[in-house]
């Protein structure tokens, strides 16, 4: 559902250029778990702020459902945006002022959903995402890992085709980033939800059936998790590390 | 952009707005408004008018001058879509868009063609990698035969040898300077090393090679500079006369050493002299003897040229050619 082929990314201001991808291919079938990883500078990123079209590329295309993203207007992209992306941040970005019934159901009222649907659907995801207690509260009233499962609940109430998430698990203690990667298993076996999640950590991208490796703007290497127990894929992943440089604090 | 250009694009608009309040003026003047208050409200439009205009012009300009020191300071001008500021007004951004889509198409073709050349040497590379393996065995095969068919054969194997260095040097000569290793050598030692990969043709050819005054250092890539020699060795004892002699020699000039390789082989004709550099040039001799590519030569003018190596060709036909190879020595450098 998603296939992008053959990307370039250059940043220009006026005499210097950079180049943040470098002809980056790759395809994520529907209900797929991926995870792309790389040392800061690598250009993941940038991939995943083109692929959920905040940003433009400089050449090749991406297909999302079909559709060629890069040749669409800035209104049809928004359409698009709202429509069949979802988004999980590092820092949640819940608004403050709403409930966290309110957060997940604004996806769906910026949807111009029937008000009076969007209660039921809220309900309905937050019972599967174990949130229902925390419906009416506040964002600042509830834990990290809570917040960051509201966040996957909005991400996912108006079923959008694609979950991106960028490091979702970068502000998170271990047993709550255990948790928010349970979660997502969850959501990707039970909802079918295709995932694509960027992270520097290698536990994270050990929940991924499918690892993609960025090193210099160009794809380094691919792991398949295939039917091997996470913690082998753990250590393979670890092995690639090793390999793609950066200093041991990248890989916390 | 002058303000005259600026003052002609717009001229429509301001004819208009100069008649309109012409009109207006003769309107008031004639329904009874006092000249005084007329020409008040006519001198306070003028203001107006001729500052918004000159803000106009010189923000245009700026913008004009902007966008093109952008595109001056660009290497790969084709990249100037992802360089400009969006614009200010819709009209702009709707514009720069269109040429931003434009420009998308631009450089994923240039960057499809690198793509397509980079994956074509890499395979060349590879091809030549693997057939030396046969060519290595079929030698070693040569020594287990009669010593006719020994000394036939290893000559068919080194002209196989020499044509698949010539296609891994062509194919590596896009960039060479990823392979540039320079230091200091002698002369005699590189024109050895380049003698003895060739020997057994100049054997077969029974060329005499003399060698003079060879006993100087230069500054140059050793693999480089020996597979230039080669090809010169090879065109003497292709293109040769009866009783060939090919004479090596170097002599010292002001900050360089100039080497000469000459032969008395059947020359080249005056009117295709200035032409051999050319790819795929062979020529009438080329023509008659068959089997020229007229690659060799186009090689070296590529490798020398990059190398800061002055090529030279002189020839007269059926008295012999003789090219000259200047490189630098110690002194230079500091100026380089």
């Amino acid at each position: 559902m998603l296939q992008v082929k053959n990307i370039e990314k250059y940043y220009g201001n006026k005499n210097q250029v950079t180049k943040a991808l470098d002809r980056v291919s790759f395809d994520v079938a529907a209900g797929e778990f991926i995870a792309i990883m790389g040392a800061s500078g690598s250009g993941k990123t940038t991939l995943l702020n083109c692929i959920s079209t905040i940003d433009t590329i400089s050449a090749g295309s991406i297909l999302l459902d079909g559709v060629d993203i890069s040749g669409l207007s800035d209104r049809k992209l928004a359409k698009f945006r709202r429509e069949r992306l979802g988004f999980v941040f590092q820092d949640f970005n819940l608004l403050d002022t709403l409930t966290i019934e309110e957060n997940i159901g604004l996806t769906l009222s910026l949807n111009h959903q029937n008000p009076k649907n969007v209660q039921k659907q809220v309900e309905k995801i937050a019972h599967t995402l174990g949130i229902t207690e925390i419906l009416k509260k506040f964002p600042y009233q509830v834990s990290g890992g809570q917040k960051q499962r509201a966040a996957c609940a909005r991400a996912m109430v108006a079923k959008q085709s694609l979950l991106l998430a960028d490091e979702p698990t970068g502000a998170l203690d271990s047993k709550a980033s255990k948790n928010l990667l349970e979660i997502m298993t969850q959501m990707n076996q039970k909802m079918k939800a295709t995932i694509l999640m960027v992270t520097h950590d290698a536990y994270s991208a050990s929940y991924a059936s499918r690892v993609l490796f960025l090193k210099d703007g160009r794809l380094f290497n691919e792991l398949l998790k295939g039917t091997r127990p996470r913690p082998t894929f753990y250590h393979e992943i670890l092995d690639v590390l090793a390999v793609l440089g950066g200093d041991i604090s990248d890989v916390i | 952009m002058t303000f005259s250009e600026f003052f002609s694009d717009r001229l429509r608009y301001i004819i208009f707005q100069a008649v309109f309040v012409m009109i207006s003026a003769l309107f008031l003047l004639l329904t009874g408004t006092q000249t005084g208050i007329v020409l008040l409200l006519f001198l306070i439009w003028l203001l107006l008018f001729l500052l918004i205009q000159t803000m106009d012009f010189l923000r245009c300009r700026a913008k004009l001058l902007e966008l093109a020191s952008i595109l001056d300071g660009l290497d790969k001008k084709y990249l100037f879509t992802e360089c400009i500021p969006k614009g200010r007004t819709i009209y702009e951004r709707k514009f720069t868009e269109l040429f931003r889509q434009a420009g998308m198409s631009m450089i994923g073709a240039v960057s499809d063609a690198e793509a397509a050349k980079r994956e074509y040497r890499e395979y060349v590379e590879s091809f030549v990698h693997e057939i030396k393996t046969p060519i290595t065995a079929a030698n070693l095969i040569c020594r287990m035969t009669d010593a006719d068919t020994r000394r036939k054969l290893m000559q068919e194997l080194s002209q196989i040898e020499a044509q698949i260095e010539r296609v891994l040097f062509y194919a590596r000569a896009e960039h060479p300077e990823k392979d540039f290793l320079i230091s200091q050598h002698s002369l005699s030692e590189l024109v050895a090393q380049a003698i003895s990969q060739h020997r057994t043709l100049l054997i077969q050819s029974n060329v005499r090679v003399e060698t003079k005054d060879l006993e100087q250092m230069v500054f140059t890539d050793s693999k480089w500079t020996v597979f230039m020699l080669g090809q010169l060795l090879q065109n003497a004892a292709r293109y040769r006369s009866t009783h060939p002699v090919i004479c090596i020699s170097a002599r010292q000039l002001k900050g360089q050493v100039e080497l000469t390789v000459k032969d008395n082989g059947i020359g080249i004709p005056s009117h295709e002299l200035s032409r051999v550099f050319e790819r795929g040039f062979t020529g009438s001799n080329g023509r008659a003897l068959g089997g020229s590519t007229g690659i060799g030569l186009y090689l070296c003018r590529k490798i020398s040229s990059l190398l800061e190596i002055n090529l030279q060709i002189n020839s007269t036909e059926d008295v012999g050619t003789s090219l000259t190879l200047t490189f630098w020595t110690r002194e230079n450098l500091t100026k380089m």
